[in-house]
């Protein structure tokens, strides 16, 4: 982090892919050596990335990344900032804020345990960071599932990433959608639709979840209900933010500031919020 | 009040003071009357302006240490890349006159905008992070506040321990003793300026701190908002007896103009914001926002965590008041100088609010 904690450090875009038709991955490197050396995320953690004359966003980090100062970060384009960021082209600059907030290895730790991914829509590319993380450390943890959910099979993101996870003996990932097309022969019905098709270890599973405020909601509904223990039942939460460093004052919830308490929190740190948290 | 050394300043000496101060300091800040007769903090050229009586000014001290509209940085898009240029450079200043009230509300800004508070390698997620603009403004402004013989009508400093005379938390305190001021030093900052114009200042004795004490105990008696103490309401609040219903009818009252906030010496959201000054150059900036608004929790998706105007009244109110939420920051949000009580068109105030928390069963 910039010791000014309002200035980015300028960074360049590397490559784009195109994910679905309003959502890109930017890989970004940081410029300049010595502040690329300080930039080392965790997984769960976000940026805030500036277009310049645009204003700045908060994304989370896809990637536990292999060297410091590179990232990847997947983004829709809904608003100012995200639009100007899908007019940018492979070389541009932009400014990255951060790592900010904290981390799924911050909460309950899971070794040992099954681990279950719940993603919806733009929820997976915080998760992927996790994801990742798992991955890389796959013998300290025991079964492993994704459930992914989508508005329509055109708008999953990392299709690429998905078929390959499909293909893993150490991996089961199952996909659903509400809207089908004439091409999908998986799952339809919201996420929470799939839980019937999975057994669960409840003591011993920890849920990593990201997605729209609606899902969490529910999916922290089903898992209470099938007796998961609240302090194994981890999301990040979102909220509007401006500054990512908690100053402005957007992003609290009760007395949290989603920024930096955040954005990773447990069930027991969420149901006791002077807020609704979705 | 704890024995320190005390000294005083003759009135008469005052603009040969500010005529010194012009000289010495890039800016001098004082209460200043405006033409519709509204009090205004507002950088002086001379002793001239500063206003003869006032309660306290439309805005408080947060209009020096907090603008309205601040820059964060300027960039420049060219050729080689794009180049950042930051300013943390601010005005040596003095700040004349402020009353103790908001210097209380500096003080809490001073917390909360992060002195001693960490970044880099040590840091940890949740920690306060320093607001670079606010320590280097906060480093270089020495506060001379003037102690409140007489309460304003609607002040109600007194039911949260921040004046009408302060006994601690200030450079240099001012009592108005008739044709002089008692000077009481409360920081090294404020040793060092008496030290730098000790000529204008005299020896202070024993009968004036015992004036000063039974003028403090006299303006106690002259606060006229029926505001008690704050506990009562702040244990319903978190005792749970506060419901969406109490809410609904603040709300009811609400116009959702956002003044409160604005003139709030404590509230310090705020919003950032980039603009273009040419197709190459431009800025980022943050300006005050407040919590008041839809838009200030609206997501890109419609969804709106507060969407009803009870949800966000709710929030101001439980920002400030309830212990769930002081307990990073155990200051209560509030120091009583019961501007938010003239800005309300709806009468829904801080003070009207506790009242009416009070009586909740
Ligand atoms: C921790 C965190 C992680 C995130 N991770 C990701 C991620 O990985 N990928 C991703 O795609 N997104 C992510 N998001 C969401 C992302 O930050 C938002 O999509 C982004 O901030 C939108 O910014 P924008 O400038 O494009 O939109 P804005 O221009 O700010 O628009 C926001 C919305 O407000 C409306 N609006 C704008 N101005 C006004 C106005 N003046 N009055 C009324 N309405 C207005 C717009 O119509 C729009 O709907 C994350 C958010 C958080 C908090
Ligand atoms: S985003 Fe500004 S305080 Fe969290």
């Amino acid at each position: 982090m910039n010791p000014n904690i309002y200035v980015p450090y300028i960074a360049e875009i590397t490559d784009i892919k195109q994910e679905t038709g309003d959502t890109r991955t930017y890989d970004v490197r940081i410029k300049n050596k010595e502040e690329a050396r300080l930039f080392r995320s965790r997984p769960g953690q976000f940026v805030e990335a500036s277009v310049f004359g645009a204003g700045e966003a908060p994304f989370g980090l896809t990637t536990s990344p292999k060297e410091p100062g590179v990232m990847t970060f997947t983004v829709r384009a809904c608003g100012k900032v995200t639009n100007a960021l899908a007019e940018m082209k492979k070389g541009d600059e932009i400014g990255i804020k951060g790592p900010l907030g904290n981390s799924f290895l911050d909460k309950i730790d899971s070794k040992g345990k099954d681990i279950l991914v719940i993603g919806g829509g733009i929820g997976l590319p915080p998760l992927r960071s996790m994801i990742d993380h798992i991955f890389n450390n796959r013998a300290d943890y025991r079964e492993f599932t994704i459930l992914y959910g989508a508005r329509t099979p055109a708008d999953r993101v990392y299709k690429y990433q998905l078929s390959d996870w499909e293909n893993k003996t150490d991996l089961k990932l199952i996909q659903t959608v509400d809207v089908a097309d004439k091409d999908w022969t998986g799952n339809v019905g919201v996420v929470t639709t799939l839980f019937p098709k999975l057994k669960l270890d409840i003591p011993n599973t920890v849920v990593y979840t990201c997605g729209p405020p609606i899902m969490i909601k529910f999916v922290i509904i089903e898992l209470l209900k099938l007796g998961l223990p609240e302090k194994q039942i981890v999301s990040t939460l979102e909220r509007y933010m401006k500054c990512g460093v908690g100053k402005c004052g957007h992003c609290c919830i009760g007395n949290k500031y989603v920024c930096t308490d955040g954005p990773v929190f447990d069930y027991t740190e969420i149901k006791g919020l002077a807020e609704e948290a979705f | 009040m704890p024995e320190k050394t005390v000294y005083s300043l003759a009135k008469a000496q005052v603009p040969e003071l500010i005529a010194k101060l012009l000289k010495s300091r890039n800016e001098v800040w004082a209460p200043v009357k405006g033409e519709g007769g509204d009090t205004f903090l507002a950088q002086i050229d001379s002793a001239k302006q500063i206003a003869p009586e006032y309660v306290n000014g439309f805005l408080g001290a947060k209009r020096y240490v907090f603008p309205q509209l601040e820059e964060l940085f300027r960039f420049k898009k060219g050729k080689n890349g794009t180049t950042l240029q930051t300013e943390t450079d601010q005005p040596r200043a003095v700040i004349w006159g402020i009353r103790p009230c908001d210097m209380s509300a500096v003080n809490y800004f001073d917390s909360f905008f992060g002195q001693g508070a960490k970044s880099g390698p040590g840091w940890k997620s949740g920690d306060p992070l320093p607001d670079p603009l606010y320590e280097k403004r906060r480093e270089r402004v020495v506060f001379i506040t003037l102690a409140c013989n007489q309460a304003g009508p609607k002040c109600f400093c007194v039911c949260t321990d921040s004046g009408p005379f302060l006994s601690k938390g200030f450079d240099i305190q001012l009592t108005d003793l008739g044709t002089y001021y008692l000077v009481e030093v409360g920081s090294t900052k404020g040793e060092e300026f008496v030290k730098e114009f000790k000529t204008l200042f005299g020896t202070g004795n024993e009968n004036d701190v015992k004036l000063r004490r039974k003028l403090e105990t006299e303006a106690e008696k002259t606060f006229q908002q029926p505001v008690s103490f704050f506990a009562k309401a702040m244990r319903k609040l978190d005792g749970g007896k506060v419901d969406q219903k109490f809410w609904e009818k603040v709300a009811g009252y609400c116009i959702g103009c956002g003044g409160c906030i604005y003139v709030c010496p404590m509230c310090s959201c705020f919003d950032v914001d980039d603009k273009m000054e040419s197709d190459t150059d431009g800025l980022r900036y943050r300006s005050w926002d407040t919590c008041d608004f839809a838009g200030f929790t609206r997501e890109v998706s419609g969804h709106n965590p507060r969407a009803s105007r009870a949800d966000r009244r709710k929030r101001w109110f439980y920002h400030k008041l309830s212990m769930d939420y002081l307990e990073k920051n155990p200051v209560i949000g509030c120091v009583g100088c019961g501007r938010c009580v003239v800005t309300c068109p709806g009468e829904v105030d801080m003070a009207t609010v506790v009242r009416w928390m009070r009586k909740v069963e």
